[in-house]
């Protein structure tokens, strides 16, 4: 007869007792894991003991699992659960620590030779552990342009509400390029200005140039900078910047220090950090570079020119989550598939220039659409965006792109309103809303109708209000 | 344009939910006035948190660029705010107006509470209270970007009875930014106010009352107020109705054609001297009424490709609200360009817009040639660009556009040839223009589709050619 394994119990906070397993799964800097017996939860006690008695600690603790917590909010906390591995309860007995949900099967490698290790994005951006990878687990451009996103999202929603993470970095991110799904762990040392200070500097590599600048100062000094939202922004935009170009953007050949190796990390992230592309000091740039952060498009590109040019040593003209959400979201509608079944990125940006994938060079062919939005001015004027979307087979249209008051964000309506095919040489539009699209001077486009796209049609998406214009304008490959 | 109500609460997020940065435009027209505009940032209690968050003419900044003032005149001011810059002890930010008697052109008593605003208007320079009518008008972003409009708080000074600070509107903080349009009046001036929020208490972080401005010479206490960048009335109606149209009572249920059916089986369905009633949308035909029936649309459209698209064969028949149009009519032949043909009694017409052939009505008839469509290419942006372009008509029609800004002249012709004008004013850079020409007769109207789009550095149309009548005509 088998033994039952043995369980340790733990007190919440609340005069509750959960059981947990002795088995230590993980241990951190701050913190040791164990698993629940159903292992949906995980335990996690901190190390330092100090740290329960720090009268701070526990209501900064209940704060965070209570009113700071989204995945509470009962319009949107399912869409948030995806995003954190938020705590749901506090632990108080034997020791101080956290109750939260263990981190979903995709953010563990299923094969290959990281199998049962979580995913962090070190994999992925790394050129030579990425060709370790198996093909399956490296995932396309697309799915990196995603997880960006919802990175971005999660840390709009925590900037929104006065929070900040304190140390976002690749190994506070989980993500699966194969499904470009991406979580924020280790939420349990949010930072609020003022009400609770920072525990960490941050990770090597995500922590900002004035943090590490002033890392030398007592923490009571008035020029020490602590980690806040504004030093989010710029862990925020390195991990994009790993994430869509796969390479860190402060890591060049420059030595700033020949002291020691720690002195040169400190001054090459610190205050004499300096951008692998800054083009007017190249001083930093490697001699093989890779792409070029312009393939990005029109939307990202000026937001990684801030992060890295102004806002590397200019904390407040650094790019807010907002910023980067919405040109990441908008950049997603100039993506277009790589004709190159064999692509290692699969998916690439429509810029100004001919539509060439800039991960294999491939030259798309033939002519497609490109959409330009207008948003409903005075009656009768639709004034330009600077929005556009570049058509493909079976692409779609969404509320977003129809209403120019609907964003695709955590609450949006996703019902497809019309899809585009390439048919017979020609690429039609077809409606799938609720209402006739009308084309000017042409015939409209009834439900479940389509019309073949032509140089310099509009139009008119809905008559609603808030109903954007298209004008449709033909490009050549 | 959405018009904000007294007490009316909304949050910012449901206009642009990814906006941090927002512009507040106040404007108050009362010319024999000095105005100060004000923004204050207040705590969670209500309370002022400091100077710095005293944003005036005096004082347009306040730290982190969290709030700044622009364009502070006595016509208005703009106010832009950074909300993710605000510290977390300014939870609410109230706007305010503050008016002062002009005595001369260049010396002014401040008021102090002391005269009502409705009898200030009353008796200085012969004003009366509701000359002083005012906005503040709501938008995401800036003007560097886009702004996306939000809405408008309107207010007249007949709403002050005897104040003379005017707390317009306020956005507040209760678990996201939210906006409240408040037009309260406080007898007194700014540092009343301000009594009024401190409770008279002494607080740790005082606020100093700013002194009123002085008149700028450059104000000529008796010119004329500005033209208003908003209209004080209620905003245009929207293009098209909702879409799902309001149930009026006793009002019979909007109807959709059966799944796989059309709006033909509906018309065949229904029982004589019925009235069926559109839901808005488009609908394709041709269809043909053969019995007395009431097609009562909701700006609803029927078309074909091909006509005629409506076929009236029928005495007894009305047609309301509804646009009649033929898709493609250019070169037509035969009968496919009529867009309603009538067979017998002429049907009953209630705002109904044509494009295409009409047959058969006593008006309809005769020697209608309009264009089939006006393209007014690309133009000069905010410039005043012109056009002219012929039509024919049997009879007294009423023009007019579809287009803020687009008017023909003259707006009324008799039967006979004509030459009309068309003048654009002020359009923005790269818009587009997609509206329609109503040509209103006594019985319905016609459409001419009219588009074109704005240029930077382009040359103003001037009387240009768009369109003439067929030589043979």
């Amino acid at each position: 007869m088998a033994t039952p394994k043995p369980v340790l119990h733990a007190t919440l906070d609340s005069g509750q007792v959960i059981e947990y397993l002795p088995e230590v799964i993980g241990e951190g800097g701050m913190k040791v894991v164990h698993f629940t017996p159903d292992r949906k939860s995980v335990v996690c006690f901190f190390k330092d003991v100090g740290v329960g008695a720090d009268p701070q600690r526990l209501p900064r603790l209940q704060n965070i699992v209570g009113k700071y917590n989204p995945t509470t909010d009962p319009k949107t906390g399912h869409y948030w659960k995806d995003l954190f591995c938020w705590p749901t309860a506090i632990v108080v007995k034997p020791r101080l620590g956290v109750v939260a949900p263990t981190y979903a099967g995709n953010f563990f490698f299923a094969s290959g030779p990281f199998k049962g290790k979580e995913k962090q994005a070190t994999w992925f951006t790394s050129p030579k552990l990425r060709r370790m990878l198996p093909a399956a687990e490296r995932g396309t451009w697309l799915a990196y342009l995603q997880m960006s996103i919802r990175l971005a999202r999660a840390v709009r929603r925590m900037h929104n509400a006065g929070l900040a993470h304190s140390d976002l970095s690749n190994k506070n991110v989980l993500v699966d390029p194969a499904s470009g799904a991406a979580v924020i762990i280790d939420v349990d040392s949010l930072v609020v200005p003022q009400v609770h200070p920072p525990d960490v500097l941050g990770t090597p590599g995500y922590i900002a140039p004035e943090v590490l600048g002033s890392a030398n100062l007592e923490l009571t000094d008035p020029q020490r900078i602590l980690p806040s939202r504004r030093t989010d922004q710029h862990a925020l935009a390195v991990l994009i910047y790993q994430y869509l170009l796969g390479r860190h953007p402060l890591r060049g050949p420059r030595v700033n220090s020949t002291q020691s190796a720690e002195e040169d990390e400190r001054m090459s992230m610190g205050e004499r950090a300096l951008w692998i592309e800054n083009p007017t000091d190249t001083t930093n740039r490697p001699a093989k570079l890779g792409v070029s952060y312009k393939v990005l498009g029109p939307y990202l590109a000026p937001l990684v020119e801030r992060a890295f040019m102004n806002g590397l040593h200019h904390p407040a003209e650094r790019p807010g989550a907002d910023e980067w959400e919405r040109a990441l979201v908008k950049t997603t509608d100039l993506l277009l598939p790589c004709a190159n079944s064999a692509c290692p990125g699969g998916w690439f940006v429509l810029g100004e220039g001919a539509p060439r994938c800039p991960w294999c060079r491939t030259l798309k062919a033939g002519s497609f659409p490109v959409l330009n939005f207008y948003r409903a001015g005075k009656t009768g004027q639709f004034l330009a965006e600077r929005h556009r979307l570049a058509v493909w087979h079976h692409a779609r249209l969404y509320p977003w792109h129809v209403f120019d008051n609907h964003f695709a964000g955590e609450g949006a309506d996703r019902t497809p309103q019309a899809y585009f095919a390439r048919q017979s040489g020609g690429w039609w539009l077809m409606n799938q809303g609720r209402e006739a699209m009308t084309v000017v001077g042409a015939a409209p486009i009834p439900v479940g109708g389509g019309i073949e796209l032509k140089d310099g049609q509009q139009i008119q998406l809905s008559k609603a209000q808030h109903g954007r214009l298209a004008v449709v304008q033909m490009v050549n490959g | 344009m959405r018009q904000f109500l007294r007490g009316e609460r909304h949050k910012l997020a449901d206009f642009a939910p990814l906006h941090r940065v927002w512009q507040v435009e106040l404007s108050l027209d009362a010319p024999q006035f000095v105005i100060d505009y004000c923004c204050l940032g207040l705590d969670i209690d209500g309370h002022p948190v400091g100077d710095e968050y005293l944003i005036f003419y005096n004082r347009p900044d306040a730290p982190y660029g969290a709030i700044s003032l622009d364009n502070a005149s006595n016509n208005g001011a703009l106010f832009t705010l950074d909300l993710g810059n605000l510290p977390a002890s300014v939870r609410r930010l109230v706007f305010t107006a503050t008016l002062h008697r002009v005595e001369s052109e260049a010396a002014m008593i401040n008021v102090q509470g002391n005269g009502a605003l409705a009898d200030i208007f009353a008796s200085a320079f012969g004003l009366t209270p509701d000359i002083g009518e005012g906005y503040l008008s709501l938008g995401a972003g800036t003007r560097e970007t886009e702004i996306i409009e939000a809405g408008f708080f309107a207010f007249s000074g007949a709403d002050f009875g005897r104040e003379t600070t005017l707390v317009i509107g306020e956005i507040g903080w209760k678990d996201e930014w939210r906006f409240i349009g408040v037009g309260k009046g406080l007898a007194g001036d700014l540092s009343a106010f301000l009594r009024h929020l401190d409770g008279g208490s002494v607080r740790a972080q005082p606020v100093t009352i700013p002194p009123a401005r002085v008149l700028s010479p450059a104000t000529p206490t008796l010119a004329p107020p500005a033209p208003r960048r908003t209209p004080l009335a209620a905003p245009s109606p929207p293009a098209v109705v909702p879409t799902v149209a309001k149930p009026v009572a006793a009002a019979p249920i909007a109807q959709s054609p059966p799944p796989g059916g059309t709006l033909q089986d509906l018309i065949d369905a229904a029982a004589p001297n019925s009235t069926l009633t559109l839901m808005r949308g488009e609908y394709q035909g041709p269809f043909s009424i053969s019995k007395p029936l009431t097609l009562r649309g909701q700006n609803s459209a029927l078309w074909a490709r091909q006509g005629p698209v409506v076929t009236v064969e029928s005495r007894g028949v009305a047609l309301h609200d509804l646009e009649i149009e033929v898709t493609i009519p250019q070169n037509a032949s035969g009968e496919s360009d009529i867009a309603l043909k009538i067979v017998g009694e002429a049907p009953q017409l209630h705002d109904v817009r044509v494009r295409g052939r009409i047959t058969g009505l006593l008006d309809g008839e005769g020697e209608w040639i309009l264009p089939p469509a006006l393209d007014l290419g690309r133009f000069a942006a905010r410039a005043e660009n012109g056009w002219k372009f012929e039509l024919r008509v049997p009879t007294a029609v009423q023009l007019s556009s579809s287009v803020e800004g687009l008017s023909p002249s003259p707006d009324h012709v008799e039967a006979g040839q004509h030459q009309i004008m068309l003048t654009l004013r002020d359009v923005v850079p790269d818009a587009i223009i997609a509206g329609q020409i109503e040509v209103r007769s006594a019985s319905l109207s016609r459409t001419i589709p009219v588009s074109g789009s704005a240029a930077k550095d382009l040359d103003a149309a001037r009387a240009m050619p768009l369109w003439r009548l067929p030589a043979a005509s």
